[in-house]
This record gives structure tokens, sequence and C-alpha cells, in this order.
């Protein structure tokens, strides 16, 4: 698999397989990090997050509630007691 | 017009003398009483000026200064004093004396303490925080934490430690998310999770905790932590499945979601107007499940950051602006500032306000830290960053909510609450961008929502 990246689907059913998001998507099935899984993010508008070869998306995907994305998977750090910057 | 406060020299009389020498004497016999000067004196000062009466008159002294020592001998022959008073502002510029002898106007500049930078040491300990905080109050009234749960979405927590440091930390190993499994919940390295649950036991004892390790130490050093966000999507994931069951069905009827963590800078993002931005998006993955997980019934807090204006993180690169992002901007999320025990804002803590169209009155609230606690860090090191005051903060929580659960206060009730309840250590009420609507105060909290019958 290539880089990964972050997609919304908007699927009704609930517990949606990895062939029915995979069709949203328009890639295959092994696009699809199965690691990740399909995760529910939006409760009322039935929303799911998977994690996606980007190589695989097609390219210029039209943004939708029903489809969206890619989104940043930006690094996160913690926030504790910083130390004194010499520079 | 507008009062300014001055200082006013004037020449000797019997009055400022008597002022000085009882003022002296008071201060010799160890006296704490307030001494000041007759109303007398006012007829010595400038037109305009307004003497205050509760300020005794200073001597200046003979001595004159030297270029080796500004050491100035006050007798009882000094030829002037110094008193205090108010004069309007639109009169200042006409108080010029022309007589070296004359009455002289000074202004009495405001002054404050240097804000708690990083390298500073600790500044009090966590029995001060417990003292802060009302812990005692708290347990009087059995708001301890029971039954509560805290996740602690960090590096990883030693249970081990906890309990060194005194705690009778509870841990449930069954609730846990990590994307590297190797090492078992609550049996982490001591480190920066460690502190935060440390943190999050001073108003909340009795809690359990949950471990969320997603900040992976690297192997080298050790010193440099982070994660990437779609692991915390993923951790989100499991307190969701929790919080969607009844909440009879739950292992604990409440959830308090610590994350002391964000982005330092934006270049780690998607740039600006990217439709997959986090910084700003609403629709983010991780933006979305915060607010179902919130929605479920959760109390999530975010720490507001350590890109403060007074003396920034390294890592923030010099940006100290629109620096609250993310999830650390949320809605639906109480965003933490920092403030030592002194009550003070650490010059780190990050200022608002927060990222439109996610919530701008960002921090929401402050809480204390830069303290001795848990010593994750070597004896006597301070427990700091926007890291610490943030799980102060849902200690605080979890303890009020022992006896209310989300079905009897929502998640955005409750953090309506935290904020109503918060206070201001000075200056209006209301919000600000460094310390929000005030510095948490689970007493005052407890008495709003659950008030003793």
């Amino acid at each position: 698999m290539g880089e990964m990246v972050m997609m919304n689907v908007q699927c009704p059913d609930d517990k949606p397989s990895i062939d029915v998001v995979a069709e949203k998507l328009n890639v295959t099935a092994s696009a699809i990090d199965t690691k990740f899984g399909i995760i529910l993010v939006d409760l009322e508008r039935h929303i799911y997050t998977v994690r996606v070869d980007k190589d695989q998306l097609p390219k210029d995907m039209p943004q939708s509630e029903e489809v969206s994305g890619p989104y940043s998977d930006p690094k996160i750090a913690p926030f504790g007691t910083p130390e004194k910057d010499d520079r | 017009m507008v009062a300014i406060p001055v200082l006013i020299v004037i020449p000797a009389t019997d009055t400022t003398r008597e002022s000085a020498r009882v003022s002296a004497e008071s201060f010799a016999s160890g006296s704490r009483a307030v001494t000041g000067i007759d109303k007398a004196a006012g007829r010595d000062l400038p037109d305009g000026c307004v003497l205050d009466t509760n300020f005794a008159a200073v001597p200046l002294g003979m001595a004159k200064p030297t270029a080796k020592s500004f050491k100035m001998t006050a007798t009882s022959k000094d030829k002037q004093y110094v008193v205090r008073g108010m004069v309007d502002s639109e009169r200042i510029s006409s108080l010029t004396s022309t007589s070296a002898d004359g009455p002289r106007v000074f202004v009495d500049a405001q002054v404050g303490s240097m804000p708690i930078c990083p390298g500073d040491p600790a500044r009090g300990n966590a029995a001060d925080v417990r003292g802060l905080l009302g812990v005692s109050e708290l347990s009087r009234r059995h708001l301890s934490g029971d039954g509560v749960a805290v996740a602690i979405v960090d590096s990883g927590i030693n249970l081990a430690h906890l309990r060194q440091r005194g705690l009778s930390a509870r841990l449930d190993p069954h609730i846990f998310w990590t994307p590297t499994p190797n090492i078992k919940p609550g049996e982490y390295p001591v480190d920066h999770g460690t502190m935060c649950a440390y943190a999050v036991s001073i108003a909340a004892p009795e809690c359990t905790l949950l471990d969320f390790p997603l900040l992976g130490s690297t192997t080298t050093g050790g010193s440099v932590m982070d994660g990437f966000l779609s692991d915390a999507v993923q951790a989100y994931n499991v307190m969701l499945t929790m919080m969607r069951k009844p909440e009879e069905e739950r292992p604990y009827h409440s959830l308090v979601v610590n994350n002391s963590w964000g982005m330092f800078h934006h270049s780690w993002d998607f740039p600006a107007g990217h439709p997959g931005r986090y910084a700003d998006n609403p629709n983010h993955p991780f933006n979305l499940i915060v607010g179902s997980l919130a929605q479920s019934g959760a109390d999530i807090l975010f720490a507001a950051g350590n890109c403060g204006t007074d003396c920034p993180d390294g890592r923030c690169q010099g940006v100290t602006t629109d620096v609250i992002t993310g999830a650390n901007s949320h809605p639906d999320v109480l965003s933490v500032a920092g403030v030592d025990v002194d009550r003070d804002r650490v010059g780190y803590s990050s200022m608002g306000p927060g990222q439109a169209p996610l919530a701008t009155q960002k921090p929401d609230i402050a809480a204390y830290t830069h303290f001795n606690g848990s010593n994750a860090f070597g004896v006597g090191s301070a427990d700091g960053g926007t890291s610490t005051a943030c799980p102060v903060a849902a200690g605080c929580i979890a303890a009020v909510r022992t006896s209310l659960p989300p079905s009897m206060m929502s998640s955005a009730a409750m953090a309506q609450a935290v904020r109503d309840s918060a206070v201001k250590p000075s200056g209006p009420g209301g919000w600000d961008n460094e310390i929000g609507f005030g510095i948490i105060s689970p007493t005052d909290l407890a008495n709003q929502v659950n008030p003793i019958v």
C-alpha cells in the first residue's frame, strides 16, 4: 500500500462492509486499511472514516457529504513542561 | 475624566513628619495595621490632586545617590516627603513645578510579577493545588471520582509510579487502545502520561484511569513523543463504543477524556483553505468524532497549548497567534489554559481566540500547572505545560461527576456549568483570551450543579 489518507463516507447502513465503502469511494476493497477499520465518526449523519491508499483514489474527487477527503493526518505532540529555548 | 494614581513629592511639614514617625513606629513594633496621613496634608498638594489618606508619608532622605550606591539615608530632618494621591488625567500637563523645592508629581506605575516561563522551577506543590481546589470539601461531600472513568489519551501510564507517590490509583486494563500493543496498560515508562494521570488524581483520587497511549516515545533519547491524529480517531472509537451503550450497561456511568496534546504549528497540517485541513474544519474526521463522543455524554478536555505570547515553547516556531486549533478549539470540549498557584497565567499558556467556524471563545477556563507533583521528570521537577492544567481540570469534573451521571446532566450542560462557576482572580468577569471564563473551582461547580440539601 502507498500513502494512506483519511476519507469520510456516508452510509445509512449500520456497520457497512468494506465492499460497500470501497464502492462509494470507487476503489478496490484492497485499497482500504482493514486494520484501521470503518469508524463511525458522526452519529447523526452516519458518516464513517476509513484510511485509503491515496494512489487508488480517483483524481479530483468531488467533495460531498457522501464522500469527502482526503483529510490531513497531522503529527500531534504533548503540551508538557516546555524547556527553555536557547536559540 | 480618568483618575490617575500619582506619587507627589512635597516639602516637609509637621503633618508629613508625624505620619512618617507613626508609620515607622508601627513597623518597628511588628504591627500590621495600616497607617496613613492626616487629611490636612492635602492643603500642600498642587491643585487637582486628591490626597490618599491611607498612604503614610515616606521621607526621601538627605543623602544623594552616587555612582556606586543608590542607598539614601532617611532622617527626621528630611526636607521632602512622598505622599500618594489621585489626579484627573486632563490636569497632568499643568502639574509642573517651577521651583526645585515645590511639589512634584510622578506617575504611580503598576508593577507585576514576571510570568512563569520555560525552564523556571516549580512553583508550589500538589498539596497547594489541593488546597486551592478545595479537595477537602469535595471529599467531605464524597465527591472523589468513584465510579467515573478518566481516559488519559497520552503516552501511557505507569501505575506503580503513581502508587509510589502515595496515590491509591485505579486503572482498568480492559478499556485500552494503542497503535503499538507491546506494553500492558499501566506499565508504560514514567513520562508525560503518568504526569497527567497524577494531576487527575489530585481532585479525583478514586476515579478509574483508562490508558490510551498514542504518543509514542522514540527509541533514542526518549524525549520526543508524538503520534498521529488518525490514532486518536481509533482511540475515540473505543470510547464512543463504550458510551453508546445505555448508562446502566456501561462499566462506568461517566467518562472524562483528557487530551494534553495538539499541533504545535500550522505547518503540521494541510494549508489554509484546503478542504481536508484539520485546524479549522468541523468536518475533519477527528473533529466529527469528538462531537459524537461529547454528544454521547463524555466530558472532553483539551489543553490550550504552550504557544503563549510571553514565552512560547520552541516548537511554536515563534507563532503565538491563532494557536488554539483543531479539537483544542472544538465547541464541545473545554480548552484549558494554565495558571500557577499564585493564580497568574503562566507565560507559555496559549492565548485565544480559537478557530472559527469551530469555536472562538477559547480557552474556556484555566487550571493550575507548573507545580511539583508527580516527580515524573525527577524529584522536585515541575509538572507543567497546559498539559498539567488540563488533567487538573479533568479531575475536578470527574469528582463532581461522582454523583451526577450524564443522564442527569449532559456534557454540554456540565461544560457550561464549569464556565459559569469559574473564578476570575482579578479584572472584569466574562471571557478573556488568557484564562477564558476563569480558574476552575470545583467546589463552586459542585454547589451549582448539585447543591447541598
